[in-house]
């Protein structure tokens, strides 16, 4: 993310390792460029200021849909939700067990279950 | 097997292990299934959520008759198995294996029924480049992967995701299973097997832009080349031009490139000039995507591109009301600037006014994992399917083939393992290598100095981009050979910043990069050897095609420590070139 002018505050959802349970809030100060996606925004903290944030992606368009977050309360799909540079709060996919930090086990949604009911939707 | 709990959390036992689940893995695992074998699949990611095939977007290829003859399209009659196959042997630059080419073609059709039948639709018929007639059928990868994954639902196939198999485990040559990474909770499952395919696809990520998903890293290449398995046309990566860079978001978003096939678009460097001028002056941007790739590399890597080593792809010469209105009628997902999930307007600059910033993006992996026409790898066991093999696309890939190369190849696969179960005696898997590679794969945690992974990632694709990428010469190529066996160092000796192994994305990006940096080699090496251009490389220093010298294959093995390049000829039991020396891009 080059080119920046302003920076604003991400507050990130964290969690034990150890144990999920224990949770907090860390708040990172990153660049704003237009056109960045909030999973952009996370590879950025992951890249440049903690390796150890958990999250998940894979197609980064929007059509395998597990990037499944919480931001700013809404479910979204991080990698297709454009950053407008006002601070963000993002939570893991609600209504799933806690792994780490923004990983959730969604192992419940069996491969039965999807092909009845479908994916989780955007809010 | 009673110390075996001292290295892996968990021990399963299958007949087969595929690892990949999308179109070749499903495939194969349904034909598996159906033949009676036990069958695992495992994924990086979810089923039907993850790999290229839910990205395609998506024609899928089948000769146009038979379009006509099995689905009622309006195909072209003058079409023919023969006729796509004539087509592929052109468009491969005669490497694909003519063998291979005429099973491909002639199961294409009844392939593709069963898919219909199994409930996917069909939304048209479309006339690619490189076709000579319409053969382009189009399923999107969403509908491919809804209708697979409810087919192995349906099934007595057990699918373990979010999990990465690291390594194959040989006993006397022969494969015996493989270790697993729970990525989610951190914990290793051996998974014993008769036999294994792999359906992992490509190695785009080693570029710094691709239009694949993130977890396509070359693992079941680099897992076959450590096996001691064959790999061939590792020369041809291939790219496609005129990909988004910027916004960041998008990077690797082929819109732009597809936009460039409707409107007319100009691309520029950042003199302003207009560049293709110098290669094609009379088809300029409409040339061939092979030329317009080469071109933007040239206008890149001699410093004539943009601020973040791209190009420039404007539209500012049209009206803005004629841009606007392209949207209501461009085709599939172009249309009302939505592109997968994006809302392009709220990503992109004002298309009127700015130009988009873009380049050749890694976009498919033509060589691969070398199989026969029954999917076997030269290891016993060992299977291979999809994308990330060789012999059936030469040196390029034809438009719509990726997925055809799924559904024909996937369903081979499954069935050759199946058989091999049946027959084969089963090995026991070494327990001392288990122990070895667990060991290997924890160090990062035990180390208290050591590279970062991340920046080993970076490494991986300045090189990649300068020295492997869509412009290569021997300058470029013997530098990224120095260069590599230091960074493989580096990424054999990540230290992680976190010890806790639940999803631990630095772990697994390190194991990633060990495998990106040995596809990177393959790739260098066998480019280094081919004194010539073809297809999907291109090379300054050896500019012409060259059909007197070099209708062979590079055929790629481990030897000891060392790599081990040798050629081969080519079958051309259907069609040969004229064995001249012509001008790339020019096609007969």
């Amino acid at each position: 993310m080059n080119g920046a002018v302003k920076s604003f505050n991400v507050k990130v959802y964290r969690t034990d390792p150890a144990d999920p349970s224990k949770s907090w809030y860390d708040t990172f100060t990153v660049p704003y460029e237009r056109g960045a996606s909030v999973l952009d925004v996370l590879k950025y903290i992951y890249d440049n200021l903690d390796h150890s944030l958990a999250f998940t992606n894979s197609c980064r368009i929007g059509k395998c849909t597990c990037c499944h977050d919480r931001v700013n309360g809404k479910t979204r799909l991080s990698c297709t939700t454009v950053v407008d540079g006002n601070d963000l709060t993002v939570e893991p996919l609600p209504g799933y067990p806690v792994i780490r930090d923004l990983v959730v086990d969604r192992t419940k949604d069996t491969i039965a279950k999807r092909r009845d009911k479908g994916d989780v939707k955007e809010d | 097997m009673a110390d075996v709990s001292r290295y892996v959390d968990e021990v399963i036992n299958t007949d087969v292990l595929i690892v990949g689940s999308e179109g070749a893995g499903a495939r194969a695992a349904i034909e598996a299934a159906s033949q009676g074998a036990s069958v695992i699949v495992t994924t990086k990611g979810f089923i039907g959520k993850s790999g290229a095939t839910v990205t395609a977007d998506a024609d899928t290829d089948i000769d146009s008759r038979t379009c006509i003859e099995l689905f009622g399209l309006p195909g072209d009659p003058n079409d023919s198995p023969e006729g796509f196959m004539e087509d592929m042997a052109i468009e491969g630059e005669y490497l694909g294996d003519q063998n291979m080419i005429e099973i491909h073609c002639r199961e294409a059709g009844p392939r593709h029924k069963e898919l219909i039948d199994w409930g996917a639709k069909i939304d048209y018929l479309t006339h690619a480049p490189g076709h000579r007639y319409p053969r382009g059928v189009w399923i999107p990868g969403t509908e491919f992967a809804r209708v697979l994954t409810r087919e192995i639902a349906k099934r007595d196939i057990r699918l373990i995701e979010q999990t990465m198999v690291t390594d194959l485990l040989l006993t006397d040559g022969q494969v015996t299973g493989a270790l697993a990474l729970d990525m989610l909770r951190g914990r290793f499952t051996l998974i014993e097997a008769g036999a294994v395919i792999l359906c992992t696809g490509g190695a785009m990520r080693m570029y710094p832009h691709t239009t694949a998903p993130d977890e396509l890293t070359g693992d079941g290449m680099a897992m076959a080349y450590r096996a001691g398995a064959e790999l061939a046309e590792m020369e041809f990566p291939m790219f496609l031009p005129y990909c988004l860079i910027k916004p960041s978001a998008m990077d690797g978003v082929d819109f732009s490139y597809n936009l460039s096939a409707y409107l007319e678009s100009i691309a520029l460097n950042r003199k302003g000039e207009r560049y293709m001028a110098k290669w094609d002056p009379l088809r300029m941007e409409r040339t061939t995507r092979d030329v317009n790739s080469v071109a933007a590399g040239m206008e890149i890597l001699e410093g004539r591109g943009s601020p973040n080593g791209g190009t420039y792809l404007t539209l500012n010469h049209l009206p803005a009301n004629l841009i606007e209105y392209s949207a209501e009628w461009l085709p599939h997902s172009l249309g009302n600037w939505r592109y997968g999930n994006f809302k392009m307007k709220e990503f992109l600059p004002d298309l009127t006014r700015e130009a988009m910033e873009v380049a050749p993006a890694a976009h498919f992996w033509n060589g691969g994992i070398r199989i026969n026409e029954l999917c076997e790898t030269t290891v016993p066991g060992l299977f291979a399917a999809g994308e990330g093999t060789s012999s059936i696309h030469g040196a390029n890939r034809v438009s719509g083939n990726a997925l055809t190369m799924t559904q024909v190849w996937g369903p081979r696969a499954g069935a050759s393992a199946a058989r091999f179960v049946k027959n084969g005696p089963k090995q026991n898997v070494d327990l001392e290598q288990l122990a070895e590679l667990v060991n290997q794969r924890l160090s990062g945690f035990n180390r208290s100095d050591g590279s970062d992974a991340v920046e080993t990632r970076q490494k991986i694709r300045e090189l990649t981009f300068t020295k492997i990428g869509v412009v290569r010469n021997e300058k470029g190529l013997s530098e990224a050979l120095e260069q590599l066996p230091g960074l493989r160092d580096e990424a054999h000796t990540a230290k992680l910043s976190c010890t806790a192994r639940p999803y631990n994305r630095e772990w697994i990006e390190s194991i990633q990069n060990q495998n990106l940096i040995q596809v990177a080699e393959m790739v260098a090496q066998a480019s280094l050897m081919r004194t010539e251009s073809r297809g999907a490389l291109y090379r300054t220093d050896y500019p012409m095609v060259n059909n007197i010298d070099w209708l062979k294959h590079i055929v790629v093995k481990k030897d000891g420590e060392q790599m081990n390049l040798r050629t081969e000829p080519v079958n051309l039991c259907l069609r040969e070139p004229k064995r001249e020396i012509r001008t790339y891009g020019v096609k007969e």
